[in-house]
């Protein structure tokens, strides 16, 4: 009995402290992110690891010199439609293929799951040749604009994926019950399914909101002026090809971090139980 | 210079639809320069510069909208960087939405050439209305002018170059015996080896101390080879050949160097300047258009004296590699193109190139930019010196697929250094290469 208890000790050590070296490892770089932030350019080059003295002006500096304002608010307003729409037509696609039986069903699902098969690169410039076409024959222009950074993104094969997983189990019984009422297929989904559905939802909006926050790539493509672009955008002003100036690369970093780790700070209980009720792993 | 995935399925996107149009709708044909009229014409130019370059290259576009007298109106766009803008040209290729002025290293030049997606230049150059006149066309540097030009076209124009260099501490090379930097390539292995054994007494960290940190990166390579007197192509540009004694002579060195730790591979972008400004590496080896940056490090760093030279050579002379992105102009119409082409040439005329080079640090791209930089050189002695190298440059191959084969070379770096067989992986790498010229 007491080497059942040891050994159980032990392996709960082994787990703890395997645990905490990985959560040293994950934390090590933001650690060093912010305090390269707080150094001078010195300091960063010379690869201190503490600053002398506390450099609270590379904020204001890399706030200043990349327009950090703006990007910011671009990168926010993106952040928001994409999420919003991610939402809106990823659960009006996963609930009839959860819960609304129709011929070829699970064809069209396996079609959705198929298109995560498919790199991003393959699909990028098919992507910009539709959005260019629907730049010149749509009533808004679609590139340097928020149309070609938020539309191409609202629906999401893993998002999909994701919420209909959670729909389908949601028990028949509640669906019986609805239809008793004389509720429809809209009305179950929105006062009865989505309520339950608020963890898968947090989770999906938190996934879109991330990958949104740190898209360059594409941003990049479809905008050539600073009035739509995000704030990885800022994050390159201080890179230039012979070197980069850490300190304020690293300061803008640390700005454009905090909207990321707010948003999972205030949905981090239901994030995870997102994550365990679909049966990923995060 | 380095290819992506992404951008290698965008550049064979625009290889298909270069082949899939190329005999059914060749590019209308253009007519003369000297029969278009430019006036009230708009230009955009992409470019990859951040901070003070950009501030800079604004100013001077702001100054040729207020100043030309067609009323020309250019518009500078910041297109990330080079990998971006080279994404950015490939899908606009496809879809049809190009600027008319966007930076490009000449390998790219030759894509966006072989898609129609640019114009010759030598039309405008020579245009007895607006082209450059006998004594101007002379002032440029023919090198720098011969690196875009491909079979009789000027695919683009340099606006700038940059070199690589060998940056050394001086005054570490001067506890180790020798007041001048290495001439030739056994010497800098021997200072390489001692400076592993005696480390600068100024230090930061006095434990640490390394010859020279090594960047895999296909421009370190070929600025090895050719100062060997090598090269990784022939004149035509038609094969490349890696299985020379050049290129076998300075892979052999590096591995020999790294097995001894006097040599270490870099481990982060721009860590060489970290450790070069720190006094724990002799010499490093990258572009001259980092000198502020070296300057920056050192004098934030261990502080001592420190210089520029040609990277060592084996001939009579040395050979520098000059690089740098030219500018190309897309296809778009005759009146936006002749509009760009004269902003081009405003732009590399002496005076701007002079005031383009106190705020980039790159170098002209004509001789007579050199005049108005004499206050500029005092304070930045060197660049002078760097400057003053630009006579033996030699440039990397300029054919299409060369992004492509820099990835192989860089790939080939690592597989030297890891143990490979130089023999059997210079083979495989010609071959590799070689596969990269024949038509899709």
């Amino acid at each position: 009995m007491a080497t059942e208890r040891q050994s159980s000790r032990g392996k709960r050590w082994l787990t703890y402290g395997g645990l905490g070296l990985c959560g040293v490892a994950a934390g090590l770089p933001f650690v060093w992110m912010l305090l390269a932030s707080f150094m001078t350019e010195g300091e960063t080059l010379r690869r201190v690891l503490l600053p002398e003295q506390v450099q609270w002006a590379n904020y204001v500096l890399a706030w200043k010199e990349a327009d950090f304002g703006l990007y910011f608010k671009n990168s926010l307003i993106i952040a928001v439609m994409q999420v919003g729409g991610t939402l809106l037509f990823s659960l009006m696609a996963a609930y009839p293929l959860a819960r609304i039986p129709f011929r070829g069903r699970e064809v069209v699902f396996v079609v959705i799951l198929g298109t995560m098969m498919v790199p991003e690169m393959v699909t990028t410039g098919p992507n910009f040749l539709l959005i260019n076409w629907l730049n010149r024959h749509s009533p808004i222009p679609w590139l340097n604009n928020w149309p070609a950074l938020t539309i191409p993104f609202m629906a999401s094969a893993f998002a999909i994926f994701l919420l209909r997983q959670f729909l389908r189990g949601i028990p028949g019984e509640l669906w019986e019950a609805a239809r008793m009422d004389g509720a429809g297929h809209l009305r179950f989904l929105l006062q009865i399914a989505l309520p339950l559905c608020r963890a898968p939802l947090l989770t999906v909006g938190m996934f879109t909101f991330i990958g949104s926050w740190n898209s360059l790539a594409w941003p990049m493509l479809v905008t050539n002026t600073p009035e739509w672009r995000p704030i990885s955008v800022g994050l390159q002003q201080f890179v230039s090809e012979a070197g980069a100036e850490v300190h304020l690369q690293m300061a803008g970093a640390v700005v454009s971090t905090l909207p990321v780790l707010l948003v999972y700070f205030l949905i981090q209980k239901e994030f995870t139980e997102g994550i365990s009720l679909s049966g990923l792993k995060a | 210079m380095r290819q992506t995935r992404l951008q290698r399925w965008l550049a064979w996107g625009v290889a298909w639809m270069a082949g899939a149009c190329g005999s059914a709708s060749p590019p209308p044909s253009q007519p003369s320069p000297d029969e278009v009229d430019p006036q009230g014409q708009a230009a955009v130019f992409w470019y990859q510069h951040t901070r003070e370059r950009e501030s800079a290259l604004q100013e001077m576009i702001a100054q040729f909208n207020r100043e030309n007298p067609h009323n020309i109106q250019v518009k500078g766009e910041y297109g990330g960087s080079y990998s971006h803008i080279y994404n950015k040209m490939l899908v606009g290729l496809q879809g049809g939405s190009l600027p008319q002025l966007v930076v490009a290293y000449q390998n790219q030049a030759q894509v966006y050439h072989s898609a129609d997606g640019v114009v010759d230049l030598l039309p405008y150059m020579n245009s007895p209305k607006w082209g450059l006149s006998p004594e101007a066309r002379a002032d440029y540097i023919e090198s720098f002018l011969e690196q875009d030009r491909m079979r009789g076209i000027q695919t683009a124009f340099p606006p700038n170059r940059s070199m690589e260099i060998l940056y050394y501490n001086a005054d570490w090379l001067r506890e180790l015996g020798s007041d001048h930097p290495p001439q030739n390539w056994e010497e800098f292995a021997q200072f390489c080896r001692r400076a592993k054994a005696q480390p600068f007494s100024k230090a930061a960290n006095p434990q640490r101390a390394v010859g020279y940190l090594l960047d895999m990166d296909a421009s370190r390579l070929a600025a090895m080879v050719f100062s060997r007197g090598g090269d990784f192509i022939d004149p035509a540009q038609s094969q490349y050949n890696f299985i020379t004694p050049e290129a076998k002579a300075a892979l052999q060195l590096l591995v020999e160097l790294a097995a001894e730790g006097a040599v270490e591979v870099l481990a982060e972008p721009n860590g060489d300047t970290s450790e070069f400004g720190s006094g724990q590496l002799l010499f490093a080896i990258s572009s001259s258009s980092g000198l502020p940056f070296m300057k920056r490090a050192v004098d934030s760093g261990a502080k001592f004296a420190w210089g520029v030279a040609a990277v060592p050579y084996e001939g009579e002379r040395p050979v520098v590699n000059v690089y740098g992105a030219s500018v190309v102009l897309c296809r778009t119409t005759p009146e936006q193109q002749l509009a760009a082409w004269l902003f081009i040439k405003w732009f590399t005329e002496p005076e701007q190139q002079a005031r383009w080079v106190r705020a980039s640090g790159y170098f002209p791209a004509r001789r007579s930019a050199a005049s108005g930089l004499g206050a500029y050189f005092a304070e930045n002695p060197n660049f002078q010196i760097a400057y003053g190298l630009l006579d033996y440059g030699k440039t990397e191959p300029t054919a299409p697929g060369y992004e492509t084969v820099r990835r192989l070379v860089q790939n080939a770096m690592v597989d030297a250094l890891d143990g490979a067989q130089l023999d059997p992986l210079l083979y495989q790498l010609t071959r590799s290469a070689n596969a990269t010229l024949e038509p899709e």
